[in-house]
Order: structure tokens, then sequence, then C-alpha cells
């Protein structure tokens, strides 16, 4: 066990005294014939997938949290009668395109005015909370 | 390659993944950045509407049971965010996740949803040594959770056995595609009604929906395409996948 301590000791130091020179260690590496390149590769795309799932558990109960919010803030402040549901959606997203809403019926485009009052809410709240 | 699965591999790169298998569909689309939701819709299966400040939220059918459908809905309209951002609101329903004509926006997040949840290789792999029929279309939408249309299509860009798709609706012809490289002359009939020696025609007709099977019927080359001086009439086959509601059906004809 001892032993196995010593020579756990000397790799380390070995090791170490080689990693902190990055020249030694390609020199190193290049004379074994190790081609770094796919390891490198390997790890960035795992530092990549890390942070990336990192980022979406962080957005998913962000976006819930952000949904319940404006819900409530759209339930307490829309008017219950619009008269013109179209001129609504242009008022409060000016650049709506309209080409493919022409074919809906009124309670399709009063659900999409509702999609847009939530990511317009969510957008303030987002602003909001980014300058608090 | 076309745009959509370039956008979609493109989009797996970035995010450390090599396919959507790795992780649940809905934390793909939040790490990404879109708002996903589940609510009644009335006449769409899914929807997509952008803000101002480059957010934007999706909207998906609670009503959907199927859950192929649903993950079709979910990696359509991703596409739609990463690819269409110049657009501010796709209004999707089976009508649209079918439009498989080339050059416009729906037919490019159909790309996209295809590779994302049928990853090219994965599915050239499940079709090698398998002989091409419905069945096996059937097969592929139960391994990929993906809707047989979705599963078609696919097949129809990278399978491994040729075929044409006609897609008819009221029995008049409205598009078709057929696999690279596999050149038959269809008959002039687009835009005209569907053939009436065809399946689809006995849909039209009859209302005729043949069983599971059953549903790859004999038919003959001139059904659907020209025969040259020299052709003979040879055998081929037709499989129907319905769709009932939008009075369209798909006819899928290939040669064994």
């Amino acid at each position: 066990m001892e032993m196995e301590n010593k020579y756990r000791k000397i790799l380390f130091d070995l090791a170490d005294s080689v990693s902190m020179n990055e020249d030694a260690a390609n020199e190193y590496l290049q004379e074994n014939g190790i081609d770094i390149n796919p390891y490198l590769a390997k790890a960035m795309k795992e530092i990549r997938r890390k942070e990336f799932i990192k980022k979406a558990e962080e957005n998913m109960s962000k976006h819930q949290r952000l949904l319940s919010e404006a819900i409530k803030i759209i339930r307490n402040s829309v008017p219950d009668a619009l008269i013109n549901i179209e001129e609504a959606i242009k008022m409060k997203n000016p650049s709506f395109q309209f080409r493919n809403l022409k074919e809906l019926d009124d309670r399709q485009l009063k659900e999409i005015l509702n999609d847009v009052d939530l990511i317009k809410t969510i957008e303030n709240l987002n602003k909001n909370e980014r300058e608090s | 390659m076309n745009v959509g699965s370039v956008a979609a591999k493109k989009m797996l790169q970035e995010c450390g993944l090599d396919s959507i298998l790795e992780i649940p569909l809905e934390m793909l689309v939040a790490g990404r950045g879109a708002i996903l939701r589940y609510n009644e819709l009335t006449g769409a299966d899914g929807r997509i509407v952008f803000g101002n400040a480059g957010q934007a939220i999706i909207t998906v059918n609670s009503k959907i049971e199927y859950e192929g459908k649903r993950r079709f809905t979910i990696a359509h309209e991703l596409g739609h965010f990463e690819m269409h951002k110049n657009i501010k609101t796709h209004n999707d329903s089976d009508l649209t996740f079918n439009n498989y004509r080339n050059g416009d926006t729906e037919t490019e997040a159909n790309q996209f949803a295809s590779e994302l949840l049928m990853p090219e290789h994965v599915f050239v792999s499940e079709c090698m040594k398998k002989k091409f029929s419905p069945k096996l279309l059937r097969d592929l939408a139960e391994k990929f959770n993906s809707s047989i249309t979705s599963v078609a299509f696919r097949y129809l860009e990278i399978g491994t056995h040729p075929i044409y798709i006609f897609c008819t609706q009221a029995n008049i012809v409205k598009y078709w595609k057929r696999t690279d490289g596999y050149y038959l002359r269809v008959k002039d009939i687009t835009k005209l009604n569907v053939p009436e020696e065809s399946v689809a025609a006995e849909y039209y007709k009859y209302g005729r929906i043949y069983a599971k099977e059953e549903s790859a019927q004999q038919i003959f080359r001139s059904t659907w395409f020209e025969l040259g001086k020299y052709d003979k009439d040879d055998v081929f086959w037709e499989y129907c996948i319905v769709m009932s509601k939008y009075n369209t059906v798909f006819s899928i004809v290939w040669q064994e």
C-alpha cells in the first residue's frame, strides 16, 4: 500500500510538471504519437452539453414562473370586449405579419392575441428583472 | 442536405448533443430559449408567437393524444423558432405538418423536425436490409415515436428503397415527390382528378380504407405513370395514408 502511494505520488508529480508546461506536454504527446485533437473535441462537446443542460434546467423553472406571473397580470388587465382583434394584435405588436392570419376565425385570433399578450408581458418581466 | 436538416444538426452541435434521444424534447426547447406551454387550441395543433425582444412562446394543443404527433408539433415549432424569426407567428395543423413542397417555411420546419426526431444515421440503419412495406413505415413510426406521414416523407428522402408520394385532396392531385434519382414519368395529373384506377380514388369514390394487413394494394405502373413505347405495365403497389378530417390522402407508390 505504502509502495503504491509512493508510485502514485511520483506519477502525479510527473503529470503535474508536464501539464504545467504546455509545450513540454505537447512535445511529450507528439513523441508518443498521441493526437490530442479528438480528446479536445470530445471534452469541448461535453462542456457544451453540460452548460446547455444547466441553462435548460434554469430556463425551465424560470419560464414556468414567468408564465404564471404573466397569466396573473393579463387576467387582471385585459378588457372583456375587444372591438377589433386584428387591430389589437397590431397595436400590441406592430411588426406582426398578417398574411398567415387571414384564414383564422375570431376564436383563433383571440388565442393568438392571448399569446401576444403573454410574450409581451414576459419580455417586460424579464426586462424588469434584468434592470433591478 | 436540405435547409431544415442543416439547421437541426447545427443546433444539436451547439448544444453538445448527438441526438435528441439524450434529453427530453421539452428541455431542448427551454435550453434554446423558447417558452413552451400546453393549452387548448382551436383548429391548430401548435403555434409560435414571437415577441419584440426575440423571445417566443410555443403553444401546443393540450388535446393532442398521440405522443408522436405531440413531439412532431413541438419539433416543428422549434424549427420555426430556430429558422424563421422574421415571421411573427405560425399557426400549424396537420395540413402544415404534411406540407413537404419545396421552398417554404413549413417545409423547412418539417425537415427540421424530421432530422431532429429521426436522425439520418439512425433512420438509415433502421431501414437497412428491410423490405419496404406499410408495416416497415409503421414500425419506424413506433421506433421514432413519430407520425406515419412524417416517417413516410423521411423514408422518401433517405430510405433504402425508392418510392413516390402523391398528395391528393378532395380527389385532386395537389403535388407529388419522389426519391432522388428514381425517375418515372408521372402522368400529367397535378391539379386534376386522381387516377381512376388508383387506391386513392377508391377512398374518394367509396370511402374505402383498407385494413392494416391489406394496406399495400396492387396497382400497375400505368395507374400513376406514363408508359413509354418499350415499357411494360409492371405491377406496382400503393399504400394510402388517409386523413379523413382534411379529405386528404397520401398515396405511397413503389415497385418491389
